[in-house]
């Protein structure tokens, strides 16, 4: 804890802002072509296919324009240089699944952000990811038993490559954006879950990601697999020290949600102010299954993220619940996309949004219901807080309906922080500060009630810590 | 059939105008020629660029003002008329809201323009709707309607757009365009029943701007044309100023609908309210954006959006874009939308009562449609459009 108060008197440095000094075993030159790829996929050691994918994926980054146009995007990306980025970092060449033989200096920045602590409390399984690869790796006996794979995506390739071939690219394929196209020639790392039909979970998975060396981009490649009946909850936390030149992370996440499954996805998102965070998540769900994505954005320069749930099968459903908290010169720019495929499909997207100290957040939203899907409902709620007059905020949202038979709501707000509240609790001797910190909380109160406990913790600090740099 | 910029440029010089209408006419051309051909998500612009109409055709303009209106002091005559009775007029308000640069759309409206212009000198109070209806022969036609109201003049316009091809006739263009300036504390109420044949592909932008306290009221009954494009702006820009858009569309056979609303706040403790009703039926589409853009120092102001979609059918498709645009903190701003198809239970129980399912049909739409009309305090006007409903759904939707 006196580290934590050390932190704050930073004041608006990145609370996280520590770096280690690291050697990386092997890094890649700068910028991208497929002289890099190849060599990256050659240091993996992987099957001529995945190797044929990356090549395939940088022919279509390249010829994909950057989406400055697009409400999807905007100009923000001008600033983006993609040859001034490194794609592949390793920092070890061992992987360990032993605590005591990870290296000291990566242990040390795990320690900082409390993974051991956190494992002692609630793990099922870590899988941190420090630059690239993964270094630790831990899984539970008890899932072991059951049969859920938890893997990082790179050995899970290696291991399980029946299952993976399956599924890898087909719920992003890489002509889907330009980022999910580069994400698919440079991708490293990320978790792969695998649980058999009728397994439950019961316990979150939990993995942390981390960016650690200057210019460094990273590329994390995800995919979730529920077979029939299974549920499953998965927590990803990102936290990345301060660099003066700007980083990129451009995470793909594809996910299959089978009949009668069910699959959480928790992401509690606080790059450091300088990191461009452009991310594709989409998951489809097949007949009465569920998909549920709780999405935490604070930090980095700029976000650009729409979870996605595209409902395939009769009775599936939908719930993206998210909040964004905008500071000084950042811009969060997230959202939600639900697409009813299917009939008797419902959807929920629930969004809340902080902008402060000149920040900027904006919702971008799609509710999209095809053709012969009837008694569809979708109820879109969001909400934004400006906190100050230097603060934007925008809502944009895509209603698209070709079928007569829905129900569809959506409706928003903007608002600043209520004058009245704010007196109401300082004339009952609340201080301004803590009396503005309860407005917020009750503000986003929906988001932090959905998550496990010590994420609601952790997000309540570092709204803490956001408020009090600014007003301090 | 192919109207170039040659063809624009000898079009104007066969007018028999004075010699700066003339010269306004050509620089609004020039302008067009530079602009590129704009490029929509969701409506295929090439279904509206005048390369693929006929220059000739046209139609006309016809205004009609009360002759109490024209004892006050009101003037309205259509622009060529008034070009030569005061010319200085209609040089200063002309292109002034809406100008050659606005897109390439405004250019040509603005050098190929048939119009009208009405002004309310201050403070005179109109009692009487001024009516103007513009009638589409064929080919290219391009009304212009500038409203200018000096401080605290009231006055409401009844604009009826009317005629041209049905769906299957050759098709026309259309480009419509008002500007309407109010000063302090003038109150515009602004009436359009857009009624174009189905073969019309209408390109139509409005604009207001508001002096301090000003007030105004949009009604727009989007019920014809083919494909059609529409954007509705209220520039809030005296402090106090307030404005209220009623937008009811209907669209039915392979209509396409893509209509904007836009309020802009730049003056503080600004009030706008946009509402819109759609119904759909037949295989229509129709795009609805609106918006609300609050910059940084409207504070205080308020602006709201509620719009309702009503699907009557299998093949129709809507795409509602209701955006919030805040670079302001202190303030009210939201949206409410929904969409929905016709109350089944509702259908049964008129069904039970003997009512045919397209009469059943005709009171829900009208139901449907009444918490907006309810806002018209002019009954002649209420029962016009649901006159204009009744017509469509009779021709079977």
């Amino acid at each position: 804890m006196a580290e934590t108060a050390a932190q704050l008197e930073l004041g608006n440095e990145y609370k996280y802002g520590f770096h280690d000094e690291t050697q990386p075993v092997f890094r890649s030159r700068k910028g991208l072509d497929a002289e890099v790829i190849a060599q990256i996929s050659e240091i993996k050691g992987e099957p001529r296919w995945m190797r044929d994918f990356r090549l395939r994926s940088l022919e279509v980054f390249r010829k994909k324009p950057l989406p400055v146009q697009s409400a999807w995007g905007g100009r923000d990306l001008e600033a983006l240089d993609f040859e001034d980025i490194y794609y592949y970092v390793r920092q070890t060449d061992k992987k360990v699944t032993a605590w005591e033989d990870v290296p000291e200096n990566i242990k040390q920045t795990f320690d900082r952000l409390g993974i051991p602590e956190a494992e002692k409390k609630f793990l099922a399984g870590a899988t941190g990811q420090y630059d690239s690869e993964v270094v630790y790796h831990n899984i539970n006996k008890d899932l072991e038993k059951q049969g859920v794979i938890f893997l990082d995506t790179d050995t899970a390739l290696k291991e399980h490559e029946d299952i993976f071939h399956e599924y890898f690219g087909t719920i992003i394929p890489p002509e889907d954006n330009k980022f999910a196209a580069l994400n698919s020639a440079a991708w490293s790392g990320g978790s792969f879950i695998w649980v058999p039909a009728g397994v439950d979970v019961t316990i979150p998975l939990q993995a942390y990601f981390r960016i650690n060396s200057q210019n460094m981009g990273q590329f994390e490649r995800t995919l979730i697999v529920c077979e029939p009946g299974s549920r499953v909850h998965y927590v990803e936390g990102c936290t990345a020290p301060v660099y003066t030149t700007d980083s990129l992370h451009a995470a793909v996440v594809e996910i299959i949600v089978k009949e009668g499954a069910r699959c959480r996805y928790t992401t509690i998102q606080n790059w450091s102010s300088n990191v461009y965070n452009l991310v594709t998540k989409r998951a489809v769900a097949y007949e009465n299954a569920t998909m549920e994505w709780i999405d935490g954005n604070l930090g980095s320069k700029l976000t650009m993220k729409y979870p996605s749930v595209y409902m395939y099968g009769r009775g599936a459903k939908a719930d993206i619940l998210s909040v964004a908290f905008a500071g000084r010169g950042q811009h969060q720019q997230a959202g939600g996309k639900v697409v009813h495929a299917a009939p008797d499909t419902t959807s929920t997207i629930v969004n809340k949004s902080i902008s402060k100290d000149g920040g900027k957040t904006t919702y971008v939203g799609l509710v999209s219901i095809a053709p012969d899907s009837p008694r569809c409902k979708s109820n879109v709620k969001c909400d934004a807080l400006i906190m100050d007059d230097r603060s934007e905020s925008d809502t944009i949202p895509f209603i698209e309906v070709e079928e007569d038979d829905v129900t569809l709501e959506h409706e928003a707000t903007v608002s600043k922080l209520s004058e009245d509240q704010l007196f109401y609790l300082m004339s009952r001797g609340i201080p301004e500060q803590q009396a503005t910190m309860m407005i917020v909380m009750g503000f986003i109160e929906p988001f932090t009630k959905s998550l496990p406990m010590e994420y609601a913790v952790e997000l309540n600090r570092l709204i803490e810590m956001e408020i009090e740099g600014g007003l301090g | 059939m192919v109207s170039t910029t040659a063809e624009l440029e000898s079009y104007i010089a066969r007018l028999d105008e004075p010699d700066w209408l003339l010269t306004s006419r050509r620089t609004a051309a020039a302008v067009e020629a530079t602009l590129d051909a704009p490029h929509w998500d969701r409506t295929d612009a090439s279904r509206l660029e005048p390369a693929g109409f006929a220059l000739g055709g046209g139609g006309t303009v016809d205004v009609r003002l009360p002759e109490a209106a024209r004892a006050q002091g009101v003037s309205a005559a259509g622009l060529a008329e008034l070009s030569r009775l005061d010319p200085g007029r209609v040089e200063r308000h002309l292109g002034r809201l809406v100008p050659a640069g606005a897109g390439r759309h405004e250019a040509r409206n603005l050098a190929a323009h048939h119009g009208c212009l009405i002004h309310v000198p201050a403070g005179v109070v109109v009692a009487e709707p001024v009516e103007v209806v513009y009638r589409l022969e064929g080919g290219q036609f391009h009304p212009r309607t500038v409203v200018v109201l000096e401080r605290g003049a009231e006055v409401t316009v009844l604009q009826r757009c009317a005629g041209g091809p049905d769906a299957d006739a050759p098709p026309a263009l259309v480009t419509a365009v008002v500007e309407a300036e109010l000063g302090d504390g003038a109150h515009l109420r602004f009436i359009e029943l857009q009624q174009w044949g189905e073969g019309a592909a209408v390109y139509a932008t409005r604009q207001a701007m508001l002096g301090r306290d000003a007030h105004v009221q949009w009604l727009l009954g989007e019920i014809g044309g083919g494909t059609v494009r529409s954007s509705t702006t209220s520039v809030l820009e005296g402090a106090g100023s307030e404005a209220l858009a009623l937008l009811a569309f209907f669209a039915g056979g392979r209509q396409h609908l893509d209509l904007a609303a836009t309020l802009r706040h730049h003056g503080p403790h600004t009030n706008g309210l946009l509402l819109a009703k759609g119904v759909l039926a037949g295989t229509a589409r129709a795009v609805y954006r609106g918006t609300s853009d609050i910059r940084r120092g409207a504070k205080g102001s308020d602006s709201q959006q509620k719009e309702n979609t009503l699907h009557l059918g299998h093949g129709v498709r809507s795409d509602v874009i209701p955006a919030l645009y805040i670079d302001e903190n202190d303030l009210q701003a939201g949206h409410a939308a929904t969409t929905g198809k016709l109350d089944p239970e509702q259908l049964f129980y008129m069904q039970s009562r003997g009512l045919p399912v397209r009469e059943a049909e005709r009171l829900i739409v009208h139901g449907f449609f009444a918490p907006l009309l309810e806002r018209v305090p002019l009954e002649a006007v209420r029962q016009e459009l649901a006159a204009l409903v009744d017509a469509k759904i009779d021709r079977g939707i």
